[in-house]
């Protein structure tokens, strides 16, 4: 263990016993409501999946872009991207134990001839087999990026960065197509006869949005305990708040284009999404949603100084992660677990669980490599940034 | 403040960066700098504060977007209400496209009309600039002779190590800065 | 002038040419240029009278834009019948048209706008002119929706103000009216936009010009400015302002020209994905036709130093990146149409693929997903004829995106016994010439009496950035 790991070797334990006594509670949940249960593990394992995917679609864009201001926080992300393998591990387990909430039926028989797409999409070894292939390309490619970055550290060689540049145009490329169908298989899926098109950009500005917000979390932290001390300056923070501001918005044009698409047309097999989540007592969940992803993020960071001040910050983060919780729960629970919604002990445990795997994994897998790509050419000008 | 200018001219952005530092940090009044571009972080070594702008662009953006959603509500739903495709006359999700347009118009041109209130800018204003090439390729820094221990050579002591350009006095009067 | 450059190279320490920074950050204008000479080269063209090649590009401009306007004065007089539209094919060419258009000039605002809210420093070689370019493209997409109203002596109906019908208002319901309000929002902002950019400049010239009608113009719309830093300083914060209001209105306006379509029920219309689909679409299309500006304005305003291989690749490669977001489009839709199981979207999407239109598909799959892949390669990028050919086949292919988007959907109807075909009339046809006439002319007319390159913003961009992060450090260790 190298010394960055020292100052989180008690938070580290901590976490993980967190993990542990959540999870024997929802062992416990499983036996006694396994839909709810599994919804839970969904939307946890879901999230997770798409911090790690978060973690390599940043470096992967920062390195196509020639982007510099990142590099001296770039571990951050990098730690995030290696967590792929044990949580795509995690959700591929999730998903083969719930294979019957991905079941479909034509309505009548007389539509069948329509949906041999479908029947043949859905096969349960296809579908699954899908899933596998995703999680092992995303688990291969983040791993490439990550280990050539880690290689640059003894080096320092251009042709490193170089190399990054041009596996990162591929990660991006085989990102869009792969992630736009996951978010497809895994939870449009769940409304068995529903779809949008817009399914996949959706889920990526959710996923943009929570993985900015846990860099902030877990910049500061770093920033706080030691390792980023006088390395991710203000400035940098800075500009992580205006990219969440900008992907707060996104998520809402996004959200509102297929809402009010839906809304216009109002054709029963588009509007079955949002009826059951918007009339009744979904509907003040769907309020909520959006005040925690968007109204609260614009107005808190619309001003400069807060977007330089650690505690509205680490607030404005925690918000939109927790917003980014909802959602998802919006998107599965009302499917699975029907009109009313629940939160509870065995929510409060999924999100304990959520913390606790994430913070453990992710300080294991930080402290593997130096906390600073102290080689890369490009790290003077990242440290030496204002923006 | 007297009347009595100080223009220091320099050759690049570094060399006036520097000497605004150096000279603000000993105290001397700057009066205003002039730069054919925006200096990234002259602001910061003038010790200028951020500018009250942005609050402006806020107002009219909210005013735009509050007062067209209350508008469409009121010539949809009580002015002459008209059942379109059976959407109820208060259809929130249909007025937000125009109120956003409407916020975006008036937040812009609002901060734009501030600016040129608060810089003085309007069309046809006569300008005697400090320097013809102030526009072209020259850094101006403008210094107020403020008191009795302003010492003209130790200025131009200070200044020299930044490849001073040119170093000239000039008086306040009604016209701008004279020779 | 020698003197000058000399203090401006001492303070350095010579850069290595093995420094990795020097190949991961290249100069971006070439030549050495000084700010001097950055006033003195785009000046330049405002003191000469025009060469043969600009002349002759003008003269086609103008004959084309004369053409249009016969066939718009003729449609006007007698009306809209002159068009090839029909019952089942009720929009088709003006809409394309239309279309089109505003989504050439998103792509000006994505250089000035977005580029510069992620602080792209290459911009500053094209912003002024894509600006230009976006103005003058959102002109001719409005005039589209006034020549369809047959009557366009009344257009000013289309705005909420209180008349002698009741007052019967506007109907905010409809997409229609939104697009009123974002394609003159748009307009609007993009002017101011430009314009502000533009005083600085303005300054420059009026200070370089002898006392004459040249020194009065510019005297008199440069407002005054004297570039006082406190100036300066506010003037930064509105046009960061403006970026960060031009950046959502971009995506605005595109999404709701898409929800013209999107909020009717016509299969191939309807669909929720078109709001961002037609955002990257826009923004592609005018990337492309900010190319083939650029390569004719670097050659004819002679501009190589200023616009260099450096811009044109940047450039390339945002249009390969929206060319394949282009392409994930499209392949959303077919998978959808598939997936859904829905039989009304499965025909509409099998017969824009091989049905009557499939030639239009096809070509727009060719010409915006499938060629542009090309530019994966760096040494295609670098060929400037190469990728002239290339921004020329994506303004066709997007062109015949939105017409595949709209004729397609249409001409196949609920009821077959509505079947129809389209084709264009010569009178439509003369019409999209005319408003190329029109988008060329004002552009030419632009590059001869206006600052083609923002000089204020080039000017700040001309140290090499290793200067720039030597100094930097300097300056942080001695604080």
């Amino acid at each position: 263990m190298t010394p960055a790991s020292a100052p989180f070797s008690t938070l580290s334990r901590r976490l993980a016993l967190l993990a542990i006594v959540s999870a024997i509670t929802l062992a416990i949940g499983a036996a006694i409501s396994p839909v709810r249960t599994w919804s839970n593990l969904l939307i946890i394992n879901f999230y997770l999946v798409t911090l790690g995917l978060g973690g390599a679609l940043f470096i992967a864009l920062t390195y196509v872009c020639n982007a510099s201001w990142n590099v001296s926080f770039r571990r951050v992300p990098e730690a995030l991207a290696v967590l792929l393998a044990p949580v795509g591990l995690g959700l591929l387990a999730v998903l083969a134990l719930g294979r019957e909430h991905y079941d479909w039926h034509p309505h009548g028989t007389g539509d069948a001839g329509t949906f041999w797409f479908k029947e043949m999409w859905c096969n349960s070894t296809f579908w699954f087999g899908r899933a596998a292939v995703y999680v092992s390309l995303w688990i291969l490619l983040s791993r490439a990026l990550v280990t050539v970055s880690r290689r640059q550290d003894n080096t320092g060689t251009l042709g490193l960065t170089i190399a990054n540049k041009r596996l990162s145009a591929l990660f991006l490329f085989v990102y869009a197509v792969t992630f736009s169908l996951a978010s497809c298989d895994w939870l449009m899926l769940l409304e068995p006869l529903w779809f949008s098109t817009i399914w996949g950009v959706y889920n990526f500005a959710g996923m943009v949005q929570a993985v900015l917000a846990t860099m902030i979390v877990l910049a500061l932290v770093l920033r706080s305990r030691g390792p980023l001390r006088r390395i991710f300056t203000d400035d940098h923070l800075h500009d992580l708040g205006k990219l969440l501001l900008g992907f707060s918005c996104f998520w809402m044009y996004i959200w509102f284009s297929q809402y009010m698409l839906i809304w216009y047309t109002n054709i029963p097999e588009e509007a079955s999404y949002f009826i059951p989540r918007m009339q009744g007592a979904w509907g003040p969940i769907m309020v909520v949603n959006i005040v925690l992803n968007w109204i609260a993020p614009f107005l808190f960071l619309l001003p400069r100084p807060c977007k330089r001040s650690e505690s509205v910050m680490m607030k404005v983060a925690v918000i939109v992660l927790i917003g980014r919780w909802v959602d998802l729960y919006v998107m599965v629970f009302p499917t699975t677990m029907g009109d009313w919604p629940v939160f509870g002990l065995w929510e409060l445990a999924g999100g304990c669980l959520l913390i606790g795997t994430f913070g453990w994994l992710f300080f294991r897998s930080f402290a593997k490599a130096a906390p600073v790509p102290s080689a890369d050419p490009l790290l003077g000008e990242s440290l030496h940034y204002h923006c | 403040m007297s009347d009595r200018r100080l223009l220091a001219s320099f050759d690049c952005e570094e060399d006036l960066l520097a000497a605004t530092t150096l000279l603000n940090s000993k105290g001397y009044r700057i009066v205003d700098a002039f730069t054919p571009y925006a200096v990234h972080g002259l602001d910061h070594a003038m010790g200028l504060k951020p500018s009250r702008l942005t609050w402006v662009c806020f107002v009219c953006g909210m005013v735009g977007a509050l007062g067209m959603l209350w508008f469409e509500y009121w010539i949809g739903a009580i002015s002459w209400p008209i059942d379109v495709g059976g959407k109820p006359w208060n259809s929130l999700p249909s007025n937000v496209p125009v109120a956003f347009e409407t916020a975006v118009l008036l937040a812009g041109f609002g901060s734009v009309f501030a600016l040129l209130g608060v810089s003085r800018l309007y069309p046809g204003k006569k300008v005697q600039p400090v320097l013809e090439r102030v526009t072209d390729d020259r850094f101006v820094l403008v210094l107020d002779e403020a008191d009795a221990r302003f010492d003209m050579s130790q200025v131009e002591a200070m200044l020299k190590p930044f490849n001073l350009a040119a170093l000239e006095e000039r008086v306040v009067t009604t016209e701008g800065l004279q020779r | 002038m020698a003197k000058s450059k000399k203090q401006r190279t001492t303070p350095v320490a010579p850069v290595q040419a093995a420094d990795p920074l020097a190949t991961l950050r290249p100069q971006l204008i070439t030549g050495g240029k000084t700010p001097a000479d950055v006033t003195r080269d785009i000046c330049a063209p405002l003191d000469h009278s025009p060469g043969a090649l600009w002349w002759s590009a003008f003269s086609v401009s103008m004959t084309a834009l004369i053409v249009g306007t016969i066939a718009v004065t003729y449609q006007i007089a007698t009306g809209i019948g002159t068009w090839g539209l029909n019952r089942t094919v009720g929009w088709a060419f003006d809409i394309t048209n239309f279309v089109f258009w505003v989504g050439i000039g998103h792509a000006g605002t994505l250089i000035s706008a977005v580029l510069f809210l992620f602080r792209q420093k290459w911009r500053t070689s094209v912003n002024r002119s894509a600006e230009a370019m976006t103005l003058i493209a959102v002109v001719c997409a409005g005039l589209f929706p006034v020549i369809h109203m047959g009557r366009p002596w009344l257009a000013f109906w289309m705005f909420p103000y209180p008349n002698t019908r009741g007052s019967l208002w506007v109907n905010f319901k409809s997409p229609l009216l939104w697009d009123v309000f974002a394609i003159s929002t748009y307009l609007l902002i993009s002017a101011v936009f430009w314009y502000v950019g533009l005083i600085p400049d303005l300054a420059t010239i009026r200070d370089k010009s002898k006392p004459g009608w040249r020194r009065r113009i510019t005297g008199f719309f440069s407002l005054g400015w004297n570039g006082s830093a406190r100036t300066w300083h506010r003037y930064e914060t509105v046009y960061m302002l403006l970026a960060g209001l031009a950046t959502p209105l971009v995506f605005s306006v595109h999404t709701i020209v898409s929800m013209d379509f999107a909020t009717a029920m016509i299969p191939g219309w309807h669909t929720t994905i078109f709001p961002p689909y037609f955002v990257a679409g826009a923004i592609f299309s005018g990337l492309a036709m900010v190319l083939t500006l650029m390569l004719i304005a670097r050659k004819v305003m002679h501009l190589e130093d200023y616009i260099t291989v450096l811009h044109i690749e940047a450039m390339c490669k945002l249009m390969l990146s929206m060319g394949c977001i282009v392409g994930l489009a499209y392949g959303t839709e077919f998978f959808i149409a598939a997936y859904s199981g829905n039989p009304y979207e499965q025909f509409v999407f099998l017969n824009r693929a091989l049905g009557p239109f499939s030639w239009a598909y096809w070509t727009m799959v060719s010409c915006n997903v499938l060629i542009p892949q090309l530019l994966w390669l760096r040494s295609l990028r670098r060929n400037f004829a190469f990728v002239f050919l290339i921004s020329i086949v994506v303004n066709i292919g997007m062109w015949f995106e939105r017409f595949v988007i709209i004729v397609t959907s249409l001409h196949r109807d609920f009821l077959p016994s509505s079947w129809a075909s389209y084709v264009p009339t010569i009178v439509e046809v003369a019409t999209l010439v005319g408003s190329f006439g029109l988008f060329f002319s004002c552009f030419l007319l632009f590059c001869r009496f206006m600052p083609v390159i923002a000089m204020a913003e080039v000017k700040g961009v001309l140290k090499s950035p290793q200067r720039d992060l030597k100094h930097d450090s300097a300056r942080g260790d001695a604080a």
